[in-house]
């Protein structure tokens, strides 16, 4: 990689505030409820439990991988955790400075966090030329033009395109691939320190898929980033990861290290989806589906877990309470199932 | 094939096939001289990826091409040159012998009619059958393709369903009228991972049950390896490497296949730098004249980018057309 106008990572980010040990960013309660309104009064009748009380902790350096069913509330959080959408419920503490007056401001909680999204065409505007486009923010926050135009070559260079051929095109003239890096580099242009991927690589083509996986390790290691990696597809999740978190209708069902997680998945949901991978190998194919039935509707979800519709373990006491995430190892993997807590009232649940 | 059912012609024999779309002063060459035969009751999958030809190969089968298109060669479903037939004759085919389901339910169905009111009219349209004969039909689809409370179902519109169901409701529409040959086009794509596996069984036990010919078309070597008994990897609007799912996907010959199988992420890679295909895939607008992965082919000599390579057998069943396996074989 050419030498840029770009930061490297030096031993200490002079950035870095509360050392090593603080996590980078601390979720607490987040939550997101939409209302549903229908006929002529607009009477509230439903509402949307998109992302239900979620907590976790995102640590510097990592990588964490989301994973979950379309409607369990990935993307919703992930436009929360960039203040997009405004949460109901809601802590963020962003390496020890709380989001508020007296902690760190949403303007500068969204320099250092950046977000890059699944639709490359869609998230740029077709009539900004790529420079103007990765340009944006860095002169919206009044850096000199040629200090900003210094930085777009650097950035260009640094996705893996040649800044003299690339600079001046359109979105439409670049192939998807080559819209990705430019939103990866767009998101890298205010230095941000974590960068939220949603579903950034899961419309590309195989071969294109791996390219930019390989340019998202090796940014992480020259640019000290830390990564949100949010994706449906559990053998790319598995492989960028450290840790996983599985979200099913807008609630953690299970976190922990990925090694952890896939080779002894705790929650029976977490089972069933790692169960429901294809095989890659037509001599040992899947017999039999490992549950029956689509994710349900995240309106108006029935007290208890939300899983047990689906679950074959479920028994009465799964119907009234809501299990709450609770450690399986000691070794920061917790999983939020009845059949995992001792005294839970579940017939499987340890003594 | 056996003998007992040699003398009938092949479900779909596809010869030579060749579609380009003209407009203005540029032809795109969409597909190139594709050739296979294939059976009732064999499932084919056609890999590729995006721009490889692969969807609309597919749907030319159905003659669901604009009419800017220049076709090429001949495609026969039950013996029935699909090329030479009028509209009408076309139209009848379509959903009676041949079908197609698509990547998004919820844009094949018609919005403002039920689920029922749906199969029901496909059914009246190709037999001669009452209205309640027809009802009753759907409600077996419905049943068919494990849709619970099927009755009730019938009076749903495609949006109050859910993806996963939409996608049973558009299996059961297309399978209807009992067709011999099923196309489907990344029909799972856009499902979650535990509605996906549900849907390819569901495919492979209808297409066993009923005897039909099944042609899958995906970019997911995971979807291939669980739904194939044969599979073409298409690039450049060729196949260049066909075979049974265990000697395409676990005996991979042909460059393309090999580099795509060595870029794609699977279980276990963590903290390996992934393998990728040099270049981007050719324009078809100006395709090169030898072999079309030749530009990004790691073992590409002078001959590759001069003629057209060879189809070489490897296996009773396998065959990639590579010069490089030509010069091997020889």
């Amino acid at each position: 990689m050419a030498d840029g106008a770009l930061a490297s990572p030096a031993a200490a980010d002079p950035r870095d505030r509360g050392g090593p040990q603080q996590p980078l960013l601390i979720v607490n309660g987040l939550k997101k409820h939409f209302p549903i309104r229908s006929g002529v009064m607009g009477q509230r009748t439903g509402t949307v439990h998109a992302v239900d009380g979620v907590s976790f902790q995102v640590r510097k350096g990592e990588v964490l991988g989301v994973v979950g069913e379309s409607g369990c509330g990935k993307s919703t959080m992930a436009r929360l955790l960039m203040q997009i959408l405004k949460a109901d419920e809601q802590e963020l503490i962003f390496d020890g400075d709380p989001l508020g007056p007296r902690g760190i401001s949403v303007a500068e909680l969204r320099r250092q966090m950046q977000m890059v999204f699944q639709d490359s065409h869609a998230s740029l505007n077709p009539r900004m030329t790529i420079a103007d486009c990765i340009g944006f923010a860095p002169r919206m926050r009044g850096e000199p033009r040629r200090k900003v135009a210094a930085r777009v070559d650097s950035l260009l260079e640094r996705v893996g395109l040649a800044p003299a051929q690339y600079a001046h095109r359109y979105p439409h003239e670049m192939s998807g691939g080559q819209r990705q890096r430019i939103n990866i580099a767009r998101a890298l242009a205010l230095e941000p320190r974590l960068v939220i991927l949603d579903e950034a690589v899961s419309a590309l083509d195989k071969s294109v898929e791996a390219q930019i996986l390989n340019l998202l390790n090796s940014l992480k290691a020259e640019l000290n980033l830390t990564y949100v990696f949010i994706s449906h597809d559990l053998n790319v999740v598995e492989y960028i990861s450290d840790r996983i978190l599985v979200m099913y209708l807008g609630r953690v069902v299970e976190i922990g290290p990925v090694e952890r997680v896939y080779s002894s998945p705790s929650h029976p949901y977490t089972r069933a989806l790692l169960a429901s991978k294809p095989s890659h190998d037509p001599r040992r194919r899947t017999l039999a589906p490992p549950i029956t039935g689509d994710p349900p509707n995240p309106i108006n979800p029935p007290p208890g877990c939300r899983f047990r519709a689906r679950c074959q373990f479920a028994e009465a006491v799964c119907e009234h309470v809501l299990p709450e995430l609770a450690s399986v190892d000691g070794a920061g993997h917790a999983a939020a199932c009845l059949m995992q807590q001792s005294g839970s009232g579940h017939s499987k649940a340890p003594a | 094939m056996n003998d007992t059912v040699s003398h009938r012609p092949p479900a779909v024999s596809v010869k030579d096939l060749t579609v380009a779309f003209e407009r203005d002063e540029s032809r795109v060459s969409a597909v190139n001289g594709v050739s296979y035969d294939l059976a009732r009751g064999e499932v084919l999958t056609v890999i590729g990826e995006s721009g490889s030809g692969k969807s609309v190969m597919l749907r030319t089968l159905l003659g669901l091409v604009p009419g800017h298109a220049r076709l090429g060669g001949s495609v026969h479903i039950n013996g029935v040159d699909m090329n030479r037939l009028d509209p009408a004759t076309l139209s009848a085919m379509r959903g009676r012998e041949i079908s197609m389901i698509f990547q998004e339910p919820s844009t094949a169905f018609d919005p403002v009619y039920t689920i029922g009111e749906q199969i029901i009219e496909t059914v009246l349209r190709h037999e001669d059958v009452s209205h309640a004969e027809a009802a009753a039909r759907a409600k077996d689809m419905l049943d068919l393709v494990a849709i619970p409370s099927a009755e009730r179902r019938l009076r749903n519109f495609p949006h109050e369903m859910s993806g996963g169901m939409r996608q049973r409701a558009m299996i059961a529409l297309a399978l209807a009228c009992r067709p011999s040959v099923l196309l489907a086009d990344e029909p799972t794509t856009a499902l979650d991972a535990t509605v996906q596996i549900q849907i390819l069984l569901l495919l492979r036990k209808l297409q066993r049950e009923l005897d039909m010919a099944l042609i899958f078309v995906t970019h997911d070597m995971g979807v291939a390896a669980e739904i194939s008994d044969r599979v073409a990897v298409m690039y450049a609007g060729r196949f260049v490497e066909t075979g049974s799912a265990e000697d395409v996907l676990l005996n991979a010959s042909h460059p393309y296949t090999r580099s795509m199988l060595d870029s794609t992420v699977h279980a276990g890679m963590r903290g390996q730098v992934l393998q990728t295909i040099r270049g981007a895939p050719p324009d078809l607008r100006a395709l090169p004249p030898g072999c079309a992965f030749a530009p990004r082919c790691p073992a590409a000599v002078g001959g590759c980018r001069s003629g057209q390579p060879p189809a070489v057998g490897l296996s009773r069943t396998h065959t990639a057309a590579c010069l490089q396996l030509a010069a091997a074989a020889a």
